[in-house]
């Protein structure tokens, strides 16, 4: 499905590259956990995966067809299409209710959201648990039921493949168990899931792991 | 819901913050919209003031000329029909132009000669309401005369002095006994050489009754051009040559206009600033708002969407501003009129026009001062600004 092949990303001003010469193949219904310590650039290749940032070498092959070099209208296409991230601090809007911050990715036209994406969006709060919180403020829910609600706008727009970096690093164990569970059980349902952890106990959950060291596959 | 809901909510979330920004946008086309009524009704009460420095429109009516020479020989112009001005035509007519508004003062004259004491002097026919309009800077000896029926002269005063004229003498005119009323202080025009007497006693001693040799007008031209009223009256008067006074125009629009333009710059001034800031205010906000940019850009909100959430959100400030600053404007117009006194009547003037131009164009440059903020919002990279935070 995704087929990265010695992709190599610097960062001005740093030393060494965050990933280097990196080959991977992430497959349709993988759970793909992507491990290393602080700094070994598993967030960086994750970004690069979710096409957030571009690659400075390789190639980034989505169903062959090669998105390294899009165009930034093509990898928001992709964003918004088939990709969805998930970060370590939920990055909800604080002054949408959750139902909006579901919504989110459809609140980009001045087309009025219709009712197939609301029902969705419901669809998704319910699937996450959170059915009767609609109008809760980010401010108003716990870090878990906010991580959830992330989760849930990331899956609202339809999208193939959910990229999640330290999904779990801000919650407490209980909560972040709770986390993975649920990405299991869409993973279950057919969900491509990337999943950047520093938990080796969490990165056990999927069925496939890899651990990055100095920016390289170790 | 769609894009709007999310200025609509961040409005509402920091209301505080908005209500600032709007209050000092508020504020600047609050400033530009009292100037412009200060402005405005001093121009008017200005230019009504001006008028009794004269007019500044000549009626005179058309002179039918013959040129004649002979055998080489250059004879001149020879007057073969002189018009007059048929008065309460005249009237009529120019009651019926479109820009009958504009016209302040219509002042009649009759010229006339007789002798006094055995001596000639000219008599020019006044319509003594109407004259006085025109001539603020009149100062006399005695007093105006109270009427036009009551037959009372004013005399310039290098008239009376050569002909020994004293307030109070009763003069015998054609064979009409006049009272002189009033001597006028040297003017050093032609007004000191005659003496003004009502408009019928010179019709009658002209032989002209009803009739006006010329007739001068005021005009206010703060509105229009005074071409325009110039152009009217000539359709309305076609035996008539209508003329403007340019010099006395364009002194007298001068002093209108230069109130008017101070009042444009102080406010032009005053917009800019209120533009500076919100500018300076979006750029600050785009920095502060750098996560939230980069959540719409990870979620596929394109750069235009972008542009568009923070372009609303200076719409929708603008507009509110507008119709604020209108209001406020308009109090704050009358409230400066009433306490300085700088016009005889302040009013409340509510231009639903006016108001909807002012929204719009408020707007509108909200949305320009925001134009660059909100293209440095587009420029975030949402990688970059999700993983700073």
């Amino acid at each position: 499905m995704l087929y990265a092949k010695n992709i190599s990303k610097f960062y001005q001003g740093a030393e060494n590259p965050a990933v280097r010469d990196v080959t991977l193949t992430v497959r349709q219904g993988d759970f793909l956990s992507i491990t290393g310590r602080s700094g070994s650039g598993k967030s960086t290749l994750l970004h690069v995966l979710s096409s957030l940032i571009r690659p400075d070498s390789g190639s980034l092959l989505l169903e062959g067809k090669d998105i390294a070099c899009a165009t930034d209208r093509e990898r928001t296409r992709l964003r918004k299409e088939k990709f969805a991230v998930v970060f370590q601090q939920h990055h909800l809007l604080p002054y949408l209710s959750a139902l909006e911050n579901v919504l989110l990715p459809f609140l980009d036209t001045v087309k009025p959201v219709g009712e197939r994406e609301l029902a969705s969006a419901r669809r998704m709060l319910e699937q996450v648990r959170l059915a009767g919180r609609e109008g809760s403020r980010p401010g108003q829910l716990s870090g878990g039921e906010q991580q959830r609600v992330a989760i849930a706008r990331a899956l609202a727009g339809g999208a193939r493949v959910l990229f999640a970096d330290e999904p779990t690093g801000n919650l407490d164990s209980a909560t972040g168990e709770a986390i993975i569970a649920l990405l299991q059980k869409l993973n279950h349902e057919g969900l491509t899931v990337v999943m950047v952890t520093h938990n080796p106990e969490f990165a056990r959950c999927g069925n496939r792991a890899v651990t990055m060291a100095d920016g390289r596959l170790a | 819901m769609n894009i709007f809901t999310i200025p609509a909510r961040h409005i509402r979330r920091k209301w505080l913050r908005s209500l600032m920004l709007a209050a000092v946008f508020t504020l600047g086309l609050a400033s530009m919209v009292g100037l412009y009524q200060v402005s405005t009704q001093v121009a008017d009460n200005l230019e009504r003031k001006l008028i009794s420095y004269g007019a500044n429109i000549l009626v005179t009516p058309k002179r039918e000329t013959l040129k004649i020479s002979y055998g080489g020989y250059d004879l001149g112009d020879v007057a073969i029909e002189e018009h007059v001005i048929d008065l309460a035509a005249a009237r009529r007519a120019i009651d019926g132009i479109a820009l009958r508004g504009n016209v302040a003062v219509i002042a009649p004259r009759m010229l006339a000669t007789a002798r006094v004491d055995g001596k000639s002097i000219a008599l020019v026919g006044v319509d003594f309401t109407s004259e006085l309009e025109l001539k603020g800077y009149w100062n006399v000896d005695g007093a105006f005369p109270a009427s036009n029926e009551r037959g009372d002269i004013l005399a310039g005063g290098v008239a009376a002095e050569k002909l020994r004229l004293r307030v109070g003498q009763i003069l015998s005119v054609n064979g009409q006994d006049l009272r002189i009323s009033g001597v006028l202080n040297l003017t050093g025009n032609d007004d000191d050489t005659v003496l003004f007497v009502p408009i019928q006693v010179a019709q009658t001693l002209a032989g002209k009754p009803g009739q006006a040799a010329f007739l001068e007008v005021a005009a206010l031209c703060s509105g229009c051009p005074i071409e325009d009223i110039v152009n009217q009256l000539q359709a309305a008067l076609p035996d008539a040559d209508v003329r403007a006074l340019a010099q006395v125009a364009e002194t007298r629009m001068y002093a209108v206009h230069f109130v008017q333009r101070l009042a444009f710059s102080v406010s032009l001034v005053i917009l800019v600033t209120a533009c500076a800031m919100l500018v300076m205010s979006m750029l600050s906000a785009v920095a502060e708002r750098r996560k939230e940019i980069g959540i719409m850009r990870a979620v596929g909100f394109s750069r235009k969407s972008v542009f568009m959430v923070f372009v609303a959100e200076a719409l929708s400030l603008g507009a509110l501003s507008g119709a604020a600053g209108y209001a406020l404007g308009q109090c704050l117009a009358v409230y400066v009129l009433d306490q300085l006194h700088l016009v005889e009547e302040t009013r409340f003037v509510f231009d639903p026009a006016a108001l909807g131009g002012l929204v719009a164009v408020a707007a509108l440059m909200a949305g320009l001062a925001a134009a660059f903020p909100a293209w440095r919002a587009t420029m975030v990279e949402p990688a970059e600004a999700l993983v700073a935070l």
